[in-house]
Protein backbone atom coordinates (compact mmCIF):
# COMPACT_ATOMS: atom_id res chain seq x y z
CA UNK A 1 0.00 0.00 0.00
CA UNK A 2 1.66 3.73 -0.81
CA UNK A 3 0.59 6.18 1.34
CA UNK A 4 2.97 8.38 -0.29
CA UNK A 5 0.57 9.83 -2.87
CA UNK A 6 -2.52 10.72 -0.51
CA UNK A 7 -1.41 13.67 0.52
CA UNK A 8 -1.98 15.22 -3.08
CA UNK A 9 -5.53 13.92 -3.32
CA UNK A 10 -8.20 16.62 -3.32
CA UNK A 11 -10.89 15.77 -0.90
CA UNK A 12 -14.49 16.47 -1.32
CA UNK A 13 -14.06 19.33 0.71
CA UNK A 14 -12.31 21.04 -1.59
CA UNK A 15 -12.88 19.66 -4.97
CA UNK A 16 -11.39 22.19 -6.38
CA UNK A 17 -7.93 22.05 -5.01
CA UNK A 18 -6.64 20.68 -8.15
CA UNK A 19 -7.46 24.26 -10.23
CA UNK A 20 -4.24 26.14 -10.02
CA UNK A 21 -4.70 29.69 -9.64
CA UNK A 22 -3.96 30.68 -13.30
CA UNK A 23 -2.49 34.32 -12.83
CA UNK A 24 -3.60 36.62 -15.31
CA UNK A 25 -2.21 36.30 -18.79
CA UNK A 26 -0.88 38.93 -21.06
CA UNK A 27 -0.37 38.08 -24.46
CA UNK A 28 3.05 39.40 -25.99
CA UNK A 29 2.51 41.03 -29.54
CA UNK A 30 4.08 38.04 -32.10
CA UNK A 31 4.64 38.53 -35.61
CA UNK A 32 5.04 35.64 -38.25
CA UNK A 33 3.62 33.91 -40.59
CA UNK A 34 1.37 31.99 -38.54
CA UNK A 35 -0.02 35.04 -36.77
CA UNK A 36 -0.31 36.92 -39.89
CA UNK A 37 -2.56 33.93 -41.35
CA UNK A 38 -4.79 34.63 -38.15
CA UNK A 39 -5.17 38.23 -38.46
CA UNK A 40 -6.16 37.33 -41.91
CA UNK A 41 -8.50 35.11 -40.59
CA UNK A 42 -9.76 37.36 -37.97
CA UNK A 43 -10.58 40.27 -40.74
CA UNK A 44 -12.21 37.97 -43.26
CA UNK A 45 -14.38 36.19 -40.87
CA UNK A 46 -15.28 39.29 -38.82
CA UNK A 47 -15.97 40.65 -42.10
CA UNK A 48 -18.12 38.61 -42.74
CA UNK A 49 -20.35 38.45 -40.08
CA UNK A 50 -20.63 42.02 -39.78
CA UNK A 51 -20.97 42.15 -43.34
CA UNK A 52 -23.27 40.07 -44.52
CA UNK A 53 -26.05 41.16 -42.15
CA UNK A 54 -26.06 43.97 -44.03
CA UNK A 55 -26.66 42.26 -47.86
CA UNK A 56 -29.56 42.63 -49.33
CA UNK A 57 -30.39 40.10 -52.38
CA UNK A 58 -33.51 40.59 -54.94
CA UNK A 59 -35.15 42.89 -52.44
CA UNK A 60 -34.77 41.06 -49.26
CA UNK A 61 -31.46 40.27 -46.99
CA UNK A 62 -29.62 38.27 -48.54
CA UNK A 63 -28.95 35.82 -44.82
CA UNK A 64 -32.11 36.27 -42.81
CA UNK A 65 -32.77 33.56 -40.15
CA UNK A 66 -36.28 35.07 -39.96
CA UNK A 67 -37.60 33.51 -36.92
CA UNK A 68 -40.99 35.65 -36.48
CA UNK A 69 -41.92 34.94 -39.82
CA UNK A 70 -40.77 31.12 -39.84
CA UNK A 71 -38.91 30.92 -42.94
CA UNK A 72 -34.92 31.08 -43.58
CA UNK A 73 -34.27 33.61 -46.40
CA UNK A 74 -30.25 31.97 -47.99
CA UNK A 75 -29.43 34.09 -50.67
CA UNK A 76 -32.25 33.01 -53.40
CA UNK A 77 -33.48 30.19 -51.09
CA UNK A 78 -36.41 30.30 -48.56
CA UNK A 79 -35.97 27.18 -46.01
CA UNK A 80 -39.02 26.86 -44.15
CA UNK A 81 -39.61 24.45 -41.88
CA UNK A 82 -40.58 21.14 -43.11
CA UNK A 83 -36.55 21.96 -44.69
CA UNK A 84 -35.32 21.22 -41.59
CA UNK A 85 -33.71 17.82 -42.89
CA UNK A 86 -31.61 20.53 -44.97
CA UNK A 87 -30.38 22.08 -41.76
CA UNK A 88 -30.00 19.14 -39.76
CA UNK A 89 -27.79 17.49 -42.70
CA UNK A 90 -25.77 20.56 -43.09
CA UNK A 91 -24.94 20.25 -39.20
CA UNK A 92 -23.66 16.76 -39.36
CA UNK A 93 -21.67 17.83 -42.59
CA UNK A 94 -19.79 20.65 -40.96
CA UNK A 95 -19.20 18.42 -37.10
CA UNK A 96 -17.86 16.01 -39.16
CA UNK A 97 -15.54 18.29 -41.64
CA UNK A 98 -14.31 19.83 -37.82
CA UNK A 99 -13.34 16.41 -37.23
CA UNK A 100 -11.86 15.43 -40.41
CA UNK A 101 -9.97 18.98 -40.84
CA UNK A 102 -8.62 18.57 -37.46
CA UNK A 103 -7.17 14.95 -38.25
CA UNK A 104 -5.53 16.10 -41.01
CA UNK A 105 -3.89 19.71 -40.15
CA UNK A 106 -4.38 19.45 -36.33
CA UNK A 107 -6.78 22.24 -34.71
CA UNK A 108 -7.19 24.66 -37.70
CA UNK A 109 -10.16 25.13 -36.03
CA UNK A 110 -9.36 26.38 -32.82
CA UNK A 111 -6.43 28.29 -33.73
CA UNK A 112 -7.89 30.22 -36.93
CA UNK A 113 -11.90 30.23 -36.63
CA UNK A 114 -13.26 29.40 -33.39
CA UNK A 115 -15.46 32.88 -32.63
CA UNK A 116 -13.41 32.23 -29.19
CA UNK A 117 -10.28 33.13 -30.91
CA UNK A 118 -11.64 35.48 -33.47
CA UNK A 119 -13.05 37.38 -30.57
CA UNK A 120 -10.96 37.39 -28.23
CA UNK A 121 -8.08 38.64 -30.73
CA UNK A 122 -9.90 41.65 -31.63
CA UNK A 123 -10.37 42.51 -28.45
CA UNK A 124 -6.93 41.74 -27.41
CA UNK A 125 -6.04 44.41 -30.12
CA UNK A 126 -8.37 47.05 -28.57
CA UNK A 127 -6.43 45.99 -25.32
CA UNK A 128 -2.80 47.18 -26.76
CA UNK A 129 -4.43 49.67 -28.22
CA UNK A 130 -5.50 51.03 -25.45
CA UNK A 131 -2.91 50.19 -22.91
CA UNK A 132 0.19 49.37 -24.53
CA UNK A 133 1.95 46.15 -25.03
CA UNK A 134 2.32 43.18 -22.74
CA UNK A 135 5.07 45.10 -20.31
CA UNK A 136 3.19 48.28 -20.25
CA UNK A 137 -0.10 46.22 -19.38
CA UNK A 138 1.30 45.12 -16.47
CA UNK A 139 3.25 48.17 -15.14
CA UNK A 140 -0.15 49.71 -15.19
CA UNK A 141 -1.72 46.95 -13.73
CA UNK A 142 -0.05 47.59 -10.38
CA UNK A 143 0.70 51.34 -10.98
CA UNK A 144 -2.04 53.16 -8.11
CA UNK A 145 -5.19 54.95 -9.76
CA UNK A 146 -4.23 57.66 -11.50
CA UNK A 147 -6.59 59.82 -14.10
CA UNK A 148 -3.85 58.64 -16.77
CA UNK A 149 -4.81 55.15 -15.79
CA UNK A 150 -8.80 55.69 -15.65
CA UNK A 151 -8.71 57.36 -18.85
CA UNK A 152 -6.89 53.64 -20.54
CA UNK A 153 -8.54 51.26 -18.58
CA UNK A 154 -12.10 53.31 -19.08
CA UNK A 155 -11.40 53.79 -22.96
CA UNK A 156 -10.92 50.18 -23.09
CA UNK A 157 -14.53 48.88 -21.45
CA UNK A 158 -15.62 51.64 -23.12
CA UNK A 159 -14.88 50.30 -26.35
CA UNK A 160 -14.94 46.94 -25.23
CA UNK A 161 -18.48 47.64 -24.57
CA UNK A 162 -19.32 49.17 -27.41
CA UNK A 163 -18.18 46.18 -29.91
CA UNK A 164 -19.93 43.46 -27.99
CA UNK A 165 -22.82 45.68 -27.93
CA UNK A 166 -23.04 45.94 -31.97
CA UNK A 167 -22.08 42.21 -31.96
CA UNK A 168 -24.83 41.44 -30.53
CA UNK A 169 -27.12 43.88 -32.30
CA UNK A 170 -25.75 42.27 -36.03
CA UNK A 171 -26.31 38.39 -34.28
CA UNK A 172 -29.73 39.36 -33.68
CA UNK A 173 -29.86 41.25 -36.53
CA UNK A 174 -29.44 37.86 -38.65
CA UNK A 175 -32.97 36.68 -36.61
CA UNK A 176 -35.09 40.02 -37.56
CA UNK A 177 -33.88 42.00 -40.48
CA UNK A 178 -31.04 44.23 -39.65
CA UNK A 179 -32.77 47.64 -41.17
CA UNK A 180 -35.32 47.84 -38.83
CA UNK A 181 -33.94 46.57 -35.97
CA UNK A 182 -31.68 49.38 -36.71
CA UNK A 183 -34.46 51.59 -36.93
CA UNK A 184 -36.11 50.60 -33.74
CA UNK A 185 -33.02 50.96 -32.00
CA UNK A 186 -33.06 54.49 -33.07
CA UNK A 187 -36.17 55.43 -32.15
CA UNK A 188 -35.94 53.96 -29.08
CA UNK A 189 -38.85 51.64 -30.08
CA UNK A 190 -37.35 48.13 -29.76
CA UNK A 191 -39.22 45.30 -28.12
CA UNK A 192 -38.18 43.40 -25.14
CA UNK A 193 -36.97 40.41 -26.45
CA UNK A 194 -34.42 41.84 -28.83
CA UNK A 195 -33.08 44.05 -26.25
CA UNK A 196 -32.93 40.84 -24.02
CA UNK A 197 -30.98 39.41 -26.90
CA UNK A 198 -28.93 41.64 -27.92
CA UNK A 199 -27.83 42.54 -24.28
CA UNK A 200 -27.38 38.85 -23.65
CA UNK A 201 -25.29 38.38 -26.64
CA UNK A 202 -23.09 41.03 -25.95
CA UNK A 203 -22.59 40.26 -22.87
CA UNK A 204 -21.39 36.88 -23.70
CA UNK A 205 -18.75 38.63 -25.85
CA UNK A 206 -17.67 40.83 -23.12
CA UNK A 207 -17.43 38.57 -21.14
CA UNK A 208 -15.74 35.49 -23.04
CA UNK A 209 -13.63 37.82 -25.18
CA UNK A 210 -12.63 39.87 -22.56
CA UNK A 211 -12.47 37.97 -19.24
CA UNK A 212 -12.75 34.46 -19.90
CA UNK A 213 -10.60 33.72 -22.75
CA UNK A 214 -8.06 30.96 -22.50
CA UNK A 215 -10.72 30.24 -19.84
CA UNK A 216 -13.24 29.11 -21.88
CA UNK A 217 -10.85 26.73 -24.10
CA UNK A 218 -9.79 25.14 -20.64
CA UNK A 219 -12.74 24.83 -18.51
CA UNK A 220 -15.49 24.97 -21.07
CA UNK A 221 -15.14 23.99 -24.30
CA UNK A 222 -16.40 20.28 -25.17
CA UNK A 223 -14.40 20.03 -28.62
CA UNK A 224 -10.96 20.88 -26.67
CA UNK A 225 -11.86 18.05 -24.23
CA UNK A 226 -12.60 15.72 -26.90
CA UNK A 227 -8.98 16.69 -28.58
CA UNK A 228 -7.65 15.82 -25.68
CA UNK A 229 -9.42 12.16 -24.93
CA UNK A 230 -8.43 12.23 -28.96
CA UNK A 231 -10.34 9.23 -31.24
CA UNK A 232 -7.31 6.54 -30.27
CA UNK A 233 -7.70 7.25 -26.33
CA UNK A 234 -11.03 7.08 -26.35
CA UNK A 235 -11.32 3.45 -26.92
CA UNK A 236 -8.21 2.61 -24.05
CA UNK A 237 -10.46 4.94 -21.70
CA UNK A 238 -13.67 2.70 -22.44
CA UNK A 239 -11.18 -0.29 -22.20
CA UNK A 240 -10.13 0.47 -19.04
CA UNK A 241 -13.44 1.05 -17.63
CA UNK A 242 -14.57 -2.24 -18.66
CA UNK A 243 -11.58 -3.73 -17.01
CA UNK A 244 -12.02 -2.18 -13.92
CA UNK A 245 -15.69 -3.01 -13.78
CA UNK A 246 -14.04 -6.95 -14.41
CA UNK A 247 -11.80 -7.15 -11.51
CA UNK A 248 -14.77 -5.05 -9.42
CA UNK A 249 -16.77 -8.69 -10.21
CA UNK A 250 -14.04 -10.90 -9.45
CA UNK A 251 -12.35 -9.53 -6.25
CA UNK A 252 -13.92 -10.14 -2.79
CA UNK A 253 -14.63 -7.40 -0.85
CA UNK A 254 -11.96 -5.36 1.26
CA UNK A 255 -12.87 -5.77 4.79
CA UNK A 256 -11.37 -2.13 5.41
CA UNK A 257 -12.45 -0.10 3.03
CA UNK A 258 -15.33 -1.52 1.03
CA UNK A 259 -15.20 1.81 -1.14
CA UNK A 260 -12.43 0.41 -2.70
CA UNK A 261 -14.63 -2.23 -5.06
CA UNK A 262 -16.41 0.15 -6.22
CA UNK A 263 -16.16 0.73 -9.98
CA UNK A 264 -14.14 3.86 -10.67
CA UNK A 265 -13.86 4.58 -14.54
CA UNK A 266 -11.49 7.27 -13.75
CA UNK A 267 -8.44 5.19 -14.72
CA UNK A 268 -7.18 6.66 -18.52
CA UNK A 269 -3.73 6.22 -18.53
CA UNK A 270 -3.35 6.28 -22.25
CA UNK A 271 -5.28 10.20 -22.21
CA UNK A 272 -2.29 12.20 -22.91
CA UNK A 273 -2.02 15.49 -20.16
CA UNK A 274 -1.89 17.58 -23.84
CA UNK A 275 -3.62 20.92 -22.52
CA UNK A 276 -2.28 22.75 -19.75
CA UNK A 277 -4.81 21.73 -17.00
CA UNK A 278 -7.50 19.09 -17.89
CA UNK A 279 -9.91 18.00 -15.42
CA UNK A 280 -10.64 14.23 -15.27
CA UNK A 281 -13.98 13.38 -13.64
CA UNK A 282 -12.95 10.88 -11.32
CA UNK A 283 -15.11 10.55 -8.86
CA UNK A 284 -13.48 12.80 -6.34
CA UNK A 285 -13.67 15.61 -8.56
CA UNK A 286 -11.77 17.21 -10.97
CA UNK A 287 -7.82 16.49 -11.22
CA UNK A 288 -4.88 17.65 -13.04
CA UNK A 289 -4.60 15.48 -15.91
CA UNK B 1 -9.41 32.64 -12.49
CA UNK B 2 -12.69 30.88 -11.02
CA UNK B 3 -12.99 29.79 -7.97
CA UNK B 4 -14.64 26.18 -7.25
CA UNK B 5 -17.71 27.87 -6.41
CA UNK B 6 -17.55 30.02 -9.92
CA UNK B 7 -16.86 27.01 -11.78
CA UNK B 8 -19.62 25.21 -10.21
CA UNK B 9 -21.85 27.83 -11.79
CA UNK B 10 -19.88 27.95 -14.81
CA UNK B 11 -20.65 23.84 -14.81
CA UNK B 12 -24.70 24.62 -14.53
CA UNK B 13 -24.83 26.99 -17.08
CA UNK B 14 -22.61 26.13 -19.77
CA UNK B 15 -23.89 22.94 -20.48
CA UNK B 16 -27.25 23.40 -19.90
CA UNK B 17 -27.09 26.36 -22.21
CA UNK B 18 -25.71 24.34 -25.17
CA UNK B 19 -28.38 21.17 -24.47
CA UNK B 20 -30.91 24.22 -24.46
CA UNK B 21 -29.75 25.58 -28.02
CA UNK B 22 -30.06 22.01 -29.24
CA UNK B 23 -33.52 21.68 -27.85
CA UNK B 24 -35.12 24.94 -29.06
CA UNK B 25 -33.34 24.33 -32.65
CA UNK B 26 -35.53 20.79 -32.50
CA UNK B 27 -38.33 21.95 -30.99
CA UNK B 28 -39.04 24.86 -33.05
CA UNK B 29 -38.21 23.71 -36.04
CA UNK B 30 -41.20 21.05 -35.40
CA UNK B 31 -43.64 23.19 -33.06
CA UNK B 32 -44.43 26.92 -34.24
CA UNK B 33 -44.55 28.96 -31.04
CA UNK B 34 -47.55 30.40 -32.12
CA UNK B 35 -49.43 27.25 -31.53
CA UNK B 36 -48.97 28.19 -27.78
CA UNK B 37 -51.19 31.42 -27.96
CA UNK B 38 -53.60 29.81 -30.27
CA UNK B 39 -53.62 26.13 -28.95
CA UNK B 40 -51.91 26.40 -25.87
CA UNK B 41 -53.25 27.23 -22.32
CA UNK B 42 -54.96 30.70 -21.48
CA UNK B 43 -51.96 31.89 -19.58
CA UNK B 44 -50.04 32.20 -23.25
CA UNK B 45 -52.70 34.20 -25.04
CA UNK B 46 -51.41 37.02 -26.85
CA UNK B 47 -48.14 35.85 -26.76
CA UNK B 48 -45.78 36.78 -29.69
CA UNK B 49 -43.89 34.30 -32.08
CA UNK B 50 -40.42 36.21 -30.50
CA UNK B 51 -41.93 35.85 -26.69
CA UNK B 52 -42.50 32.27 -28.04
CA UNK B 53 -38.79 31.46 -28.87
CA UNK B 54 -37.43 33.50 -25.87
CA UNK B 55 -39.74 31.50 -23.09
CA UNK B 56 -38.96 28.55 -24.43
CA UNK B 57 -35.45 28.63 -24.88
CA UNK B 58 -35.53 29.77 -21.11
CA UNK B 59 -37.06 27.11 -20.16
CA UNK B 60 -35.04 24.82 -21.90
CA UNK B 61 -32.63 26.35 -20.37
CA UNK B 62 -33.81 26.16 -16.96
CA UNK B 63 -34.54 22.21 -17.16
CA UNK B 64 -30.98 21.68 -18.18
CA UNK B 65 -29.46 24.04 -15.41
CA UNK B 66 -31.57 21.34 -13.23
CA UNK B 67 -30.38 18.94 -14.46
CA UNK B 68 -26.51 19.98 -14.30
CA UNK B 69 -27.28 20.87 -10.85
CA UNK B 70 -27.84 18.00 -9.42
CA UNK B 71 -25.14 15.90 -11.39
CA UNK B 72 -22.61 18.95 -10.02
CA UNK B 73 -23.80 18.51 -6.74
CA UNK B 74 -23.38 14.49 -6.97
CA UNK B 75 -19.82 14.89 -7.73
CA UNK B 76 -19.00 17.19 -5.32
CA UNK B 77 -20.97 15.47 -2.61
CA UNK B 78 -19.22 11.91 -3.16
CA UNK B 79 -17.19 10.27 -0.53
CA UNK B 80 -13.77 10.90 -0.45
CA UNK B 81 -11.28 8.03 -1.66
CA UNK B 82 -10.14 5.65 0.64
CA UNK B 83 -6.58 6.92 2.51
CA UNK B 84 -4.73 4.17 1.70
CA UNK B 85 -5.19 4.41 -1.85
CA UNK B 86 -4.26 7.03 -4.32
CA UNK B 87 -6.84 7.00 -7.51
CA UNK B 88 -5.09 5.46 -10.26
CA UNK B 89 -3.37 3.18 -8.38
CA UNK B 90 -4.13 -0.61 -9.60
CA UNK B 91 -6.27 -2.59 -7.79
Amino acid sequence: MKTARVSTLPSSASPGAFYAAAPKIYPREINGRFTRLRKAAVVVLLGLFYGLAWLNWNGHQALLFDLPARKFHIFGLTLWPQDFLYLALLLIIAALSLFFFTALAGRLWCGYACPQTVWTELFVWIEQWTEGQRLQRMKLDRAPWTASKLLRKGSKHLLWLALALFTGFTFVGYFMPIRSLGAQIAMLSLGPWPSFWIFLYAFATYGNAGFLREQVCKYMCPYARFQRVGAAALPAAWGSAIASIARCACRPVRPASTFATVCSTSASPAAPASMPVTMSWTRWGPRAG
Amino acid sequence: MPSVRGLDVALVLWPSFLAACGASLLFFAAVDPALLRDAGPRLFAGLEREAGYALGFLFFWAVGAVASAISVYLIRTARAPPADRAPDEPR
